[in-house]
């Protein structure tokens, strides 16, 4: 988008008061450093050698990063395929899936209910869903254990019913419960968007016209929706993938998945080289896959928006 | 992309700057920054001027500080870390500039003084040496005490809560009895340290076996040891320990000495075990980094910390014992009667050492495949 708008600048001869295209310059070498530069700083790490005491990189060419991700030796010194990762990842796709998936079945109501209603509603609306961005991630994360926790809000209302306290939490649905209480603001926000300009008259007349319920959904709704819900799903999947603080905070930190295992790698394990291979494989992942969305999305003519 | 993603990038990004300084300056710095002993410049209590403070998060008493100030005259400034990794990765990143205290574990001291990091002040130079306790006078990681001053120390057990054992059921007393626990009324409530060491090392040594080892039936042994106790496990945590102790979210842990003991003036029916076969200690030490603009100020600190009284403070505030001679006095009774915080004659110890990355990597292994069984 700004490069565009530089040419287009350049070609334009400059109005009083206007500067030539070429300012541009050092905002975008900017936004080039820090998009590029971290991703060729991990590309770099990924191929370096891990030293032999300590954390960080040595300067010695190497794929064992790579090597490493599917073939291990075993404590005999025996090298064969070694599945403890993928099966990692297996689980964080697993969990990125539901919640990608609950995300968007909540999601899809809310956005209709809040698209009908009136601009000053709606504004409110809006405003109540982005509510939960005012506190920080980790702070929300927190409140869980105090609401989930034998002693917590959750089973002192049970207890008032007579149920036996209830252990919800240290296990893989509290997890689940807060990547999507975490997730669906960003599921609600493009899939509302898209509906905003939609006319509800259509679907009233289609209502008039003896369509189903059902039919209405199918026909009406969801060719205006399907774009935001695809890019709900860039939004919410890629980021649950990667979750580090759900799955430790409350899920006890006791599953190996993609985020602690990569944080680990810098940490206690003190294995850079391989921290970052696991980090470019996942970014290799990650463009795979909105490039086919993209795709897809082209040859359906679906507009979609890998951002909110 | 996304803004999550970028922010993971960023992220990404920043431990990767700080690594730059890491692998390539920790090359550059391997020779010459190794100042000679004789560098250390006798003690000048000085009444002015600032200190920057680097330590562990809710690791000392702001209050204390404010004291500090008062007394000296010397201003302070105080910033957090939460791994001694992240210490590390920081300082190498900044050329071991921008602060004058930092306050790292044993053995990360030995790296950062082979390293060069490190500013060989000669705590026998401070007027409060004599106050240090004889037996840490010439420790493993620094021989002569030429780079460090003790702070707090503690060990790494376990604990159960004893109101919940039935008539005649004894809880564990070594890391064997520990792993071998299965069923009530600690099944599916044990919790397990987010550390490497504090995980492999016990399973190993109630096998028996050393502290770093790379003997191929130990470190299977250790894995099974580990797997077949996972189904007891509820969390692998290193934070809020005390408190889920404290609350039964967690009826038996892995646990440092100084978080049962605040979790034991919740519960008191809460057991701290020194295992049979050994319990961790480690200790954590002032130093001063080689880039310290400070030096004078820091070293003032250093000996004032190294007064019992002022040592007590933080003890009692971090719950951890000191290394300071009579510091005991000033501690509150709850601690002075808490065998946890007082280790009892004849415990078996063993310190709390990183091993070769090849044995790290091995640990690693069966972390990981521990966390996943």
């Amino acid at each position: 988008m700004a490069l565009n708008l530089a040419q287009h600048e350049q070609r334009a001869l400059p109005k009083p008061g206007q500067l030539s295209g070429w300012f541009t310059t050092p905002a975008i070498l900017l936004g080039l450093l820090f998009t590029l530069g971290p991703i060729v700083v991990i590309t770099v790490f990924s191929f370096m050698s891990q030293p032999a005491n300590g954390s960080g990189v040595d300067l010695i060419f190497s794929t064992k990063g790579y090597e490493q991700f599917l073939f291990q030796e075993d404590f005999y010194g025996n090298r064969g395929f070694d599945g403890r990762y993928l099966s990692a990842f297996w689980l964080s796709f697993v969990q990125a899936f539901f919640t990608t998936f609950a995300s968007i079945a909540i999601a899809f109501p809310v956005a209709i209910w809040m698209a009908t209603k009136t601009e000053r509603t709606q504004n409110v609306l809006l405003m109540l869903v982005t509510i939960p961005f005012w506190t920080n991630l980790l702070v929300r994360t927190y409140a869980w254990i105090i609401l989930l926790s034998e002693d917590g809000t959750v089973n002192t209302v049970l207890g008032w019913f007579g149920i036996e306290p209830q252990v919800l939490l240290y296990n893989s649905y509290a997890t689940l419960i807060s990547l999507i209480f975490s997730f669906l603001p960003f599921a609600i926000l493009p899939m509302y968007s898209s509906l905003a300009g939609f006319d509800f008259r259509l679907a009233e007349a289609a209502y008039d016209l003896g369509a189903r319920k059902l039919d209405v959904i199918r026909k009406i709704l969801w060719p205006a929706v399907s774009g935001g819900v695809l890019s709900a799903i860039a939004l919410c999947f890629v980021p649950a993938f990667g979750s580090y603080l759900q799955p430790v905070l409350l899920g006890g930190g006791k599953v190996l998945m993609v985020g602690n295992l990569i944080a680990d790698q810098y940490g206690q394990a003190r294995n850079w080289p391989f921290g970052a291979a696991l980090s470019v494989i996942i970014l290799a992942l990650t463009l795979l896959g909105a490039w086919a969305l993209l795709t897809w999305a082209k040859r359906s003519s679906t507009k979609v928006s890998l951002a909110v | 992309m996304n803004r999550k993603l970028l922010g993971a990038l960023s992220f990404c990004m920043a431990l990767a700057l700080a690594g730059c300084g890491g692998s390539v300056g920790g090359e550059a710095s391997s020779e010459p920054v190794v100042a000679d002993p004789g560098s250390s410049t006798p003690f000048t209590p000085v009444t002015s001027g600032k200190v920057t403070i680097y330590t562990w998060a809710d690791y000392f008493p702001v209050e204390e500080l404010e004291r500090f100030s008062a007394e000296t005259g010397i201003d302070y400034s105080i910033d957090f870390f939460d791994t001694n990794e992240t210490l590390l990765a920081k300082l190498e990143a900044n050329g071991n500039t921008g602060y004058d205290l930092v306050v790292p574990s044993d053995y990360v001291i030995e790296q950062m003084i082979s390293k060069g990091m490190l500013l060989p002040f000669d705590a026998k130079t401070l007027p409060n040496y004599e106050n240090i306790d004889e037996s840490t006078r010439d420790p493993y990681f620094d021989p002569g005490r030429m780079y460090s001053a003790p702070y707090m120390y503690g060990t790494t057990g376990f604990a159960y809560d004893s109101s919940l054992l039935k008539d005649g059921q004894q809880g564990p007393t070594s890391w064997k009895e520990f792993f071998a626990w299965h069923g009530e009324p600690y099944e599916g409530h044990v919790g397990m340290l987010a550390d490497l060491y504090e995980t492999i090392v016990p399973a190993i040594h109630s096998l028996g076996g050393e502290t770093c080892t790379d003997d191929p039936a130990m470190l299977e042994g250790a894995q099974k040891v580990l797997l077949d106790f996972k189904s007891q496990v509820n969390t692998i945590s290193s934070d809020a320990v005390a408190d889920r102790l404290a609350t039964g979210e967690n009826k038996m842990a892995v646990i440092w000495n100084g978080d049962f003991h605040r979790a034991w003036e919740v519960n008191d029916k809460l057991v701290y075990v020194y295992p049979t076969e050994g319990v961790s200690i480690w200790q954590d030490n002032w130093v001063i980094p080689s880039g310290a603009e400070n030096v004078d100020q820091a070293k003032t600190f250093i000996n004032w910390m190294l007064d019992p009284k002022n040592a007590a403070e933080a003890a009692e505030y971090v719950g951890f014992n000191s290394l300071v001679k009579g510091t005991f006095e000033y501690l509150p009774e709850s601690m002075q009667n808490d065998p946890a915080i007082v280790m009892p004659e004849g415990t078996n110890v063993y310190e709390f050492r990183a091993c070769e990355t090849d044995i790290v990597n091995k640990y690693n292994r069966i972390n990981e495949t521990f966390k996943q069984g």
